[in-house]
């Protein structure tokens, strides 16, 4: 019996996902959440920007390959994708604003060199590899949604407001159905065994960015327990 | 003049006879599988592997066998197969 693409990318996915939930539970799970997570929340937002330029970018590049059969469903695809994305920088913005940090802090705030790592390694592959690889980026980061039930646990204990958590939320309630189109187009195409392996590259390189930032802003808050924001704006 | 001829003397001395090339005989080793890689670095528990998920394996090319090794070695100790407790990670 013949595995579909995207269980084949989730079996690999499986081997490497430790990786992503040690670091998550550490992260999440930390006694001084409340202190980190508006810094969460900055970095997320410089991922989700980052990851719509790197969706437009995959999208051209497919543009450019009108005889490749993959490249042919990878654009369409992106298209609906960046549609369905294109707002929701603006809307996590308006939580970081409830947490009192202006729009121009976060802009002033550098990311974290694992966002860089996590959101340029991409276009790397997208450029020089094929524009499909953006999908083990997408399938690891929509694949792991939020839960309500978990945001509203950590919203109760680190006592934030619940506006910081509105754009999160929204993802718990929409990811589920992205992973499920997700799934269904790379199923629908024919791919090589060379851009499989590309695709689980890339969503392994994904586990580890994600978990290096986790780890990033543990370090950070270990060094400045009282400031970390201000901190990544000095640095 | 002793040592120019000491010089022309050491120029001249003859190398010594190259010993003949002894050719190297190959020991194949026997090849190990992904499933055998993965199981020594601890990526996966030997135990309870479906045959489904050892086909997965054994068909890993070398970077993505790598890749899981390395990921696997930075978690130090702590066992790999964890299941997340929380996830509210990078929605995008």
């Amino acid at each position: 019996m013949s595995v579909s693409h995207s269980d084949l990318l989730w079996a690999k996915i499986r081997l490497a996902e430790g990786r992503l939930n040690a670091a998550s539970d550490q992260f999440w799970l930390h006694p001084n959440l409340a202190r980190m997570l508006p810094d969460f929340l900055v970095q997320l937002h410089r991922v989700m920007q980052g990851g719509l330029s790197l969706m437009r970018t995959a999208r051209d590049r497919a543009l450019v390959l009108p005889q490749d059969p993959v490249a042919r469903i990878v654009a369409p695809y992106l298209e609906q994708h960046i549609l369905e994305e294109q707002d929701h920088d603006d809307w996590l913005l308006d939580d970081i604003g409830t947490l009192k940090i202006r729009p121009a802090e976060v802009a002033a705030a550098t990311p974290l060199p694992a966002v860089v790592s996590l959101v340029g390694a991409q276009y790397f592959w997208a450029l020089n590899i094929h524009p499909v690889t953006v999908f083990g980026y997408l399938i690891v980061l929509e694949g792991y949604p939020p839960l309500t039930e978990q945001l509203e646990a950590i919203r109760k204990r680190t006592r934030l407001p619940a506006t910081a958590f509105r754009c999160l939320i929204a993802h718990a309630d929409n990811d589920p159905h992205h992973i499920a189109d997700l799934n269904r187009t790379l199923d629908s195409m024919p791919l090589t065994e060379e851009q499989q392996k590309y695709l689980a590259l890339s969503a392994f390189h994904t586990i580890d960015a994600v978990a290096s930032v986790f780890e990033e802003l543990l370090a950070l808050h270990l060094s400045s327990p009282r400031s970390t924001l201000r901190k990544l704006k000095a640095s | 003049m002793a040592t120019k001829k000491a010089a022309l003397k050491k120029a001249t001395k003859k190398a010594p006879a190259k010993k003949p090339a002894v050719k190297k005989t190959a020991v194949k080793k026997p090849k190990t599988s992904n499933l055998d890689r993965l199981v020594a670095a601890d990526v996966i528990p030997q135990a309870n592997i479906a045959d489904q998920d050892a086909k997965v394996i054994n068909k890993l090319s070398a970077a993505e066998v790598n890749t899981l090794i390395k990921l696997r070695k930075k978690l130090g100790d702590a066992p790999f197969a964890t299941k997340a407790s929380t996830r509210p990670n990078f929605p995008v």
